[in-house]
């Protein structure tokens, strides 16, 4: 990266992180986690968006005597009314027993809500000659009833105007009735509802806004001496976010702060040393902030399940920096930069399969196990760069230059010592008896599924303990599941409970539910308010008789009191054309707890009570009632439903998590290895780790639900990367289980110890889920690195050292061919590409991809430096900066190769020329001319420049990887009209070539990159240097003019530069001698052209024979 | 020193007589409580008055009662228009005749609820023993007029409060029968039974605390229908 990129960088990433944590917002709501498209999801969203008020916190009062309970309610009341700055309202009985005048108007709604016979019923009963006979018998009946609440009703209603039709008496406030929606039947316990003044929006307004209700609270019990038997206990929504956000926040802080002690105490019995343990855990922090930061970016709001992250990468972050460190001091002889070569492709795989693994949560329709797979995913990437590169140079300050140190083991260390027999036999018998028995007990059965939505709820709630406890002392004995109807109007909504209500009414007749309650008695009908509107008026008109009777009959102006309230009702209905709801404190009360709107849309819910506890058969007749109900505009939801509905759906979607992991982990350990022995002792561990988490599950009773599922990918991830470590540092050391435990495995079992103390204190999160997420995690990791470290090393011995060692001698034929990344499926891909995607775009993605192939291929990045060294008289540190810089310019170079030969424009990258006069008197010889270019810069250009000056071009070049490779680059050409001569094993070959020079053709030959049969060893920056001699020899057989070029990218486009002529005498070109002089003096020529263009000298296999 | 010694002896003299005359009452209260166990019948004739803050003036009714300890009882109200409760074993009884309608109340557990006060209002007249009455009221005042001593309660129980907040019975200290029942409630209204013609221990019919309902009768249980 060059510095002023770094610098920019560095100014970057600190508004990066400050933007991000401004813009981070936590959600506590829980049904953010689960998938959005099941209706029992989108149910229960609505019925917490929409009813549950956000606002209102609900207090319950328990006492031990009736009566102090109702005295200490009231006067509790009394106290938060008075805090008017917090609280809105109060309610703590019936409003209407509170306020009787209010019910007038919710009356007077209900008799206009209805159809227009009922309502004209009332008319007739209120009509002139009937009311006579109306209050008289009124009038009787107060005389003579013996019940004080017929009396009281009829003192005010001697009309009989609260004598609604019978579907409505159960929705109509009763004038006596209510109470028990408020305290037990024995009175001892009392519910209050309490509105905040503003909305509670974020987590943290809710918890001061709580903090300041039960400070009131205890003002209240100090000034009025209430006793501690009278205990106040806190529900609601208000209640539920600030605990659950601030059980989350504790948790976190706990397991963050936790994690951190453990890891510097283990830190420091395993080295005994303090700066690196406060450098790590300082980087620590610093990864832990900055996902947060970018979490914040790309999400905005996180939910507080999902910052269950921090634990999981504080775990996996520290491995990256252990096993560096580990390594560093197991290597005092090597530099930090070739530690980092040995250790970064393990740490770069590792986290790769980590990241990727994370990220394929995405694909599991959870958004919060998505989110929380993201933010892990960029926590570990991002750890495991600056663990790479941040964390060893400030702690070995002298090991900061490259050296020339390697692992080679026989350096440093005695020959391996073969494999003990009774370290063999132990392991084999551990490994042997692990399988029996997991195998034995699991037989028996499997750890079972939870279906409930248990996980989601936090533990030893008081929240949810005071919310049973309101159920239970109310009388609610079932949870009801809710019936939700939307609209945009009320007419559809009307529309909706009419369809909805024989589906239901069937379903209590064939006993799916024991009962049910719609709201469709107080749901407004527009139609009938429509055709009421006369009616009513013409009641109104009325006022005036109907109070003249009333008086005539002997009754006083009170008991025209309600009659009164509800004509000012129909009065105001009237009035107007809109769809009529009632407005007072009381109505709305009542409203709010069957109906909502909000801006645009309309919502009703209504109660199923499914009669007993769900089971499966139930379960299944629900799931046959909900695929009826679930439509467009109605969702049937409810807690009991969720587990089930989220688990089928966990279900559907598991292949599209399992598969791409598989296949993750296999790509990600073939990529590691290479080597079928390795992946497969991987994926034993992986089975054997497996097989024990699920044995300790079924010991522990432990039960697989939504959360601790998220377990899975991360004990792959940590099984893989353990695996991985310990494989490729067996490698390294070539086998020798001592060294490879004093250095990776020792890292391991810190890193394990850590991850798992990380974990094992989200054993005690106050979320039940993260808690379980805690306990799996724990041990599939502990099960991971114990095999890894004591297993893996004797198995990897036993099966797959033996091919290893002779890998080593693989490696180098490996290397001299070209990557396999050079190949036609990618090159096809590559053309494809750049016609879709701006060449800037391309040019900088592909130099995104070469800095990574930089970071993973090192024996290939190695290869590079190893050759431009000579050029460079031996600088290695130069080399390495340059060979970093030849990765980037080639990803330059291909894109505009690609370019060129889809046949795009490239004439803008054509750039600035020199030595053309060379070509032209050349060419006015007749003779034919042989263009001699080194693979410096973008020498394929040279194609279309020569075209450009009208030169038809044949280009000479070697078979490429695979037959349809060869023609895809020669019909790319062709499009030029450039001919390609591919010359291989047939001699004739260079024939055809011949004739060509001598009938006066421009032929191209690249001559650093010589086939066996065409190489003759000549001298390059001083060192033996094997190059085509076949610019020699076709001199000798054609007479033809060496012309030298070079194309080397500079100034954003590419120049071409022709040298003058190579001199030769024909005639001596018949001795081998002087041809291999005269390809000698070539190679010469361009010396000067590579050192200046080193960083395109693109050279990707061994260059120099080894040296003697 | 002499000007206070007149106004004193007054008050001392006043707040003896005041002693005095609560020690009687109180003497006395204990006394028809006392009477109440002497008797296992007891029938009278009854005017009922209810004052209605909705009626321009008060409303009467006559009627006759029942009843037998501990606490069955049946009232009958005769004019306007006939109304007899009657409270069985488990079940209270309310029969319109003139409307042929019978509303039954069962008693037992929470559905007793909705008619505990009005049990209390017909029972209040009726007290077993001080304990009786002293776990249903707090007693307010207590006033002796000639033979009449009149007892103020208040209810206990919080809803009855709100629905009754006082409570008065008066009674003759001759032979302690019950002469009046006052109930008062939220809103002013009152509702009065005085009695006559009182008589203890009649034989009362064995059926009377049975309802007699006739087959063309309506039949309904206000509070058992269709509640959740």
């Amino acid at each position: 990266m060059s510095r002023p990129l770094r610098t920019l960088l560095w100014l970057i990433l600190p508004v990066l992180i400050i933007a991000g944590l401004l813009r981070l917002r936590l959600d506590v709501e829980v049904l953010n986690l689960l998938p959005p498209d099941v209706p029992a999801v989108q149910g229960l969203k609505i019925y917490q968006q929409q009813f549950a008020n956000a606002r209102e916190l609900i207090l319950t009062v328990r006492g031990t005597d009736p009566e102090q309970t109702e005295e200490a309610t009231r006067s509790l009341a009394e106290r938060l009314r008075s805090i008017t700055n917090d609280v809105s309202t109060v309610t703590w009985q019936p409003p209407w027993l509170e306020n009787p005048a209010q019910s007038a108007e919710f009356l007077a709604y209900l008799w206009f809500n209805q159809p227009p016979a009922v309502f004209n019923q009332l008319l007739t009963r209120l009509a002139e000659t009937n009311l006579p006979t109306l209050l008289s018998t009124a009038r009787e009946q107060l005389a003579s009833s013996m019940s004080p609440g017929d009396v009281a009703q009829l003192s005010y209603d001697p009309f009989g105007l609260t004598q609604l039709p019978n579907e409505l008496r159960s929705a109509a406030p009763g004038f006596a009735s209510g109470n028990e929606l408020f305290a037990s039947a024995d009175g001892t316990f009392r519910i209050v509802f309490v509105k905040a003044t503003s909305d509670l929006n974020s987590y943290r307004e809710c918890h001061d806004w709580l903090a300041r209700i039960k400070q009131a609270e205890q003002d209240w019990r100090t000034t009025e001496n209430i006793p501690a038997s009278m205990v106040i206990h806190y529900t609601g929504r208000p209640a539920f976010v600030s605990e659950i956000a601030g059980g989350m926040e504790k948790d976190m802080r706990e397991s963050v702060i936790g994690t951190a002690v453990i890891i510097s105490i283990l830190f420091w019995l395993a080295h005994r040393r303090l700066k690196p343990m406060l450098w790590l855990l300082a980087l620590l922090a610093g990864v832990l902030l900055s996902t947060l930061a970018f979490g914040g970016l790309i999400f905005g709001t996180i939910n507080v399940v999902s910052m269950g992250f921090a634990a999981i990468l504080l775990g996996l972050a520290v491995d990256y920096a252990v096993v560096h460190y580990q390594e560093a001091l197991a290597h005092p002889g090597l530099s930090i930069p070739e530690i980092r070569r040995a250790i970064a492709p393990s740490i770069f795989w590792a986290a790769t399969t980590t990241v990727a693994a994370f990220l394929v949560l995405n694909l599991g329709g959870l958004p919060g196990l998505a989110q929380l797979g993201s933010l892990v995913a960029i926590g570990v990437a991002m750890s495991a760069v600056v663990m790479i590169f941040a964390y060893l140079p400030p702690l070995f300050p002298n090991r900061r230059k490259a050296g020339s140190g390697t692992f080679s083991r026989s350096d440093s260390l005695p020959e391996t010592q073969p494999l003990k027999h009774w370290h063999r036999l132990t392991v084999s018998g551990a490994t042997a008896a692990m399988i029996a028995g997991f195998g034995a007990f699991l037989s028996t059965g499997l750890p079972t599924m939870d279906s409930t939505s248990n996980a989601l709820r936090p533990r030893n709630s008081s929240a949810y303990a005071t919310l049973d406890e309101v159920k239970t002392q109310l009388g609610q004995k079932e949870e009801p599941l809710w019936v939700l109807l939307g609209g945009q109007s009320e007419l559809e909504v009307a529309q909706r409970l009419q369809t909805i209500k024989p589906l239901l009414e069937n379903a209590v007749s064939n006993q799916t539910v024991s009962g049910m309650t719609l709201p469709d008695a107080l749901w407004p009908q527009p139609e009938h308010q429509n055709a009421n509107r006369e009616t009513a008026r013409t009641l109104v008109a009325k006022r005036t008789l109907l109070r003249d009777a009333t008086l005539a009959e002997g009754f006083s102006e009170v008991a025209f009191g309600l009659a009164s309230g509800m004509l000012d009702t129909w009065q105001r209905a009237a009035a107007t054309s809109d769809v009529f709801w009632p407005t007072n404190d009381m109505s709305r009360w009542v409203l709010e707890k069957l109906t909502a709107r909000n801006g645009t849309n309309l919502f009703a819910v209504g109660f199923l009570y499914p009669g007993q506890s769900i089971d499966m058969q139930t379960n299944e007749r629900l799931e046959q009632l909900g695929a009826a109900v679930n439509r467009n505009g109605i969702w049937l939801s409810g807690w009991q439903l969720l587990g089930h509905e989220i688990l089928k759906s966990v279900r559907a979607n598991l292949w599209k998590l399992v598969l791409p992991m598989i296949a993750l982990i296999l790509v990600s350990l073939w990529v590691a290895f290479k080597r079928v022995p390795e992946v497969l002792l991987s994926l034993a561990i992986l089975s054997l780790s497996g097989l024990g988490l699920l044995t300790v599950m079924r010991l522990a009773d432990w039960s697989w639900n939504l959360l601790n599922l998220m377990a899975l990918p991360l004990i792959l991830g940590t099984g893989v990367d353990y695996s991985i470590f310990m494989q490729l540092a067996l490698r390294r050391h070539h086998g020798d289980i001592k060294l490879t435990h004093r250095s990776v495995g020792r890292a391991l079992f810190l890193c394990g110890g850590t991850a798992i103390a990380g974990f094992g204190s989200l054993a005690f999160s106050s979320n039940a889920g993260m808690a379980g997420l805690g306990q799996v995690c724990a041990v599939g990791i502990a099960f991971n690195v114990l095999i890894s470290v004591l297993l893996l090393p004797v198995w990897w011995r036993s099966f797959a050292q033996q091919q290893t060692v002779s890998g080593k001698g693989e490696k180098q034929p490996e290397l001299s061919a070209p990557s396999s990344l050079y190949r036609a499926e990618f090159w096809r891909m590559g053309l494809w590409v750049v016609r879709l995607i701006p060449r800037s775009l391309c040019i900088a993605a592909g130099r995104f991809f070469a800095s990574i192939y930089w970071v993973v291929a090192r024996e290939r990045r190695e290869v590079v430096i190893e050759n431009l060294l000579p050029a460079l008289n031996g600088d290695r540190a130069l080399a390495t900066r340059k060979a970093k810089a030849l990765f980037r310019e080639f990803a330059t170079k291909v894109v505009d190769l690609w370019q060129y030969e889809t046949g795009m424009p490239v004439e803008r990258l054509l750039g600035e020329a020199s030595g053309w006069e060379h070509y032209k008197e050349a060419q006015a010889t007749g003779r034919g001319i042989l263009l001699l270019t080194p693979h410096l810069g973008n020498w394929e250009f040279g194609g279309p420049w020569m075209t450009r000056q009208g030169v038809t071009l044949v280009v000479i070049t070697h078979a490429e990887p695979g037959k349809k490779f060869t023609e895809l680059r020669q019909a790319s050409r062709s499009r030029w009209n450039i001919e390609t001569v591919v010359v291989g094993n047939d001699p004739f070959s260079f024939v055809e070539i011949i004739k060509r020079l001598e009938a006066g053709a421009t032929v191209a030959l690249l001559v650093d990159r010589p086939s066996p049969q065409t190489a003759v060893q000549v001298e390059l920056f001083g060192r033996s240097f094997d190059a085509s001699v076949a610019a020699a020899e076709l001199a000798r057989a054609s007479g033809c003019i060496l012309l030298p070029v070079y194309i080397p990218h500079s100034n954003k486009a590419y120049a071409a530069h022709i040298l003058p002529p190579i001199p030769y005498e024909r005639a001596a070109l018949r001795d081998r001698e002087n041809r291999q002089k005269l390809t000698q003096q070539i190679m010469r020529t361009f010396e000067p052209a590579i050192r200046t263009h080193i960083e395109q000298w693109f050279q990707f296999i061994p260059i120099w024979p080894p040296q003697k | 020193m002499k000007a206070l010694r007149l106004p004193l002896s007054l008050a001392i003299l006043f707040f003896a007589t005041f002693c005095s005359q609560a020690a009687q009452t109180n003497s006395l209260l204990n006394s028809w409580l006392a009477s109440q166990t002497n008797f296992q019948t007891w029938s009278a004739d009854f005017i009922q008055t209810r004052n209605l803050k909705s009626l321009a003036k008060p409303l009467t009714a006559s009627g006759h009662i029942s009843f037998a300890a501990p606490n069955r009882f049946h009232w009958e109200i005769k004019e306007p228009s006939p109304t007899i409760a009657l409270r069985a074993e488990s079940e209270l009884w309310v029969i319109y005749p003139k409307l042929k309608r019978a509303e039954r109340y069962p008693l037992s557990g929470s559905a007793a609820g909705p008619w505990r006060d009005t049990l209390a209002l017909l029972e209040a007249g009726f007290p077993r023993s001080e304990a009786d009455i002293e776990s249903k009221f707090r007693i307010q005042s207590q006033t002796l007029t000639n033979d009449l001593c009149e007892v103020t309660l208040q209810p206990k129980s919080a809803s009855a409060r709100r629905m009754m907040p006082l409570l008065r019975i008066a009674f003759s200290t001759n032979d302690f029968s019950l002469r009046a029942t006052e109930l008062q409630f939220a809103d002013g209204s009152t509702m009065r039974n005085d009695f006559t013609n009182g008589v203890f221990n009649p034989t009362l019919p064995a059926d009377l605390f049975s309802p007699q309902i006739s087959a063309d009768f309506t039949i309904t249980e206000p509070t058992g229908a269709n509640r959740r």
